[in-house]
C-alpha cells in the first residue's frame, strides 16, 4: 500500500485528508525532499485560501 | 512592547502585518498577540464552524485554536509561507482532530449529508460573495471540474479522509489523490498569490 508514490499524497496531506498511518510516513518523506516541502507550502497556501472564504463576520466586520 | 512603537492608531486592518505581529508574539508580546487575535479569529471561527458545524463544540476548537496560536508560535517560520495560511493550516488540523474524535457512529450519517447535492460549496460562495477577494476564490472555485470541486469540498470542509471519499464516491483510492492534487493544482494558479 505504501509503495504508491509518496508525491501524490501531496494535496491529501495539504488538506488533512491522509489517514494517521499516511500522515506520519508522509512527514518523514517530507524531511528528506525539498521539493515536497515546498509544494506543500504551496498547497497550503491554497487551502488556506478555501479557509478564509469559509470565514464568518463577527459584529458585522469584514473578515 | 513592539506594537507601541508604531502608534496608537492601528486597527484590524491597518499598522504592522501579521506576519511581524507573530514574530513578536513568538517573544511575548501580548499586545502583538491581541493584533493576531483581531485578525485571526474571525477566519478561524468560520472555518472551524464550516468543518465541525456544531456550535459548542466549534467555540471550543476556536478558542484550543487560538491558545496554540499564542503557546506555539515560535514555531512559525516567515520563510515557509504566510502567518495567515500558517494560522488557517493549524485550525483547520484541530477541526479534522476533533471530528475524526468525535465522528465514530456519526459517520455514516455525515457522509449522506455531505454528499447530498447542492453542498458545500454553495454556502460558503453566499457567504463571501460580499467580498472582491472572495469573489476571487469563488471564481477559481467554480473553474475547478465538478468531481475535482466535490473532492476537495469533501475533505477540506467534511474533514474525511481521502480513503473515505474513495469509498464514498466509489472511485479507487489513487484516484482520489490526484483529483486533490489537480483541484489544488488548479485552484493555486488561478488564484496566484498567497491569502
Amino acid at each position: 500500500m505504501n509503495a504508491v508514490d509518496p508525491h501524490d499524497a501531496s494535496a491529501a496531506y495539504a488538506l488533512h485528508a491522509l489517514p494517521e498511518d499516511e500522515r506520519l510516513a508522509f512527514e518523514r518523506h517530507l524531511e528528506d525532499c525539498e521539493a515536497c516541502r515546498e509544494e506543500v507550502a504551496e498547497l497550503q497556501a491554497t487551502a488556506a485560501l478555501l479557509g478564509r472564504a469559509a470565514a464568518v463576520t463577527p459584529c458585522g466586520r469584514p473578515a | 512592547m513592539h506594537s507601541a512603537d508604531h502608534g496608537g492608531e492601528a486597527t484590524a486592518t491597518d499598522g504592522p502585518d501579521l506576519d511581524q505581529l507573530m514574530l513578536w508574539t513568538a517573544e511575548g508580546d501580548r499586545e502583538a498577540f491581541s493584533g493576531v487575535y483581531d485578525r485571526a479569529a474571525g477566519p478561524v471561527m468560520g472555518l472551524v464552524h464550516r468543518v465541525l458545524r456544531d456550535p459548542a463544540q466549534s467555540e471550543e476548537v476556536v478558542q484550543d485554536v487560538l491558545l496554540e496560536v499564542w503557546r506555539t508560535s515560535g514555531r512559525f517560520e516567515p520563510g515557509r509561507g504566510s502567518a495567515m495560511t500558517w494560522i488557517m493550516t493549524l485550525a483547520h488540523r484541530r477541526a479534522v482532530d476533533r471530528v475524526r474524535s468525535s465522528q465514530a457512529g456519526a459517520d455514516r450519517e455525515r457522509r449522506a449529508v455531505l454528499l447530498s447535492p447542492g453542498l458545500p460549496f454553495d454556502d460558503v460562495t453566499e457567504q463571501v460573495e460580499t467580498h472582491m477577494e472572495w469573489q476571487r476564490v469563488r471564481r477559481c472555485v467554480h473553474a475547478l471540474t465538478d468531481i475535482q470541486r466535490e473532492t476537495v469540498a469533501l475533505t477540506y470542509y467534511g474533514g474525511l479522509t481521502y480513503k473515505e471519499v474513495a469509498q464514498s464516491l466509489s472511485v479507487p483510492l489513487g484516484t482520489v489523490k490526484t483529483r486533490l492534487r489537480d483541484g489544488l493544482i488548479r485552484l493555486r494558479a488561478c488564484l496566484g498569490g498567497t491569502p
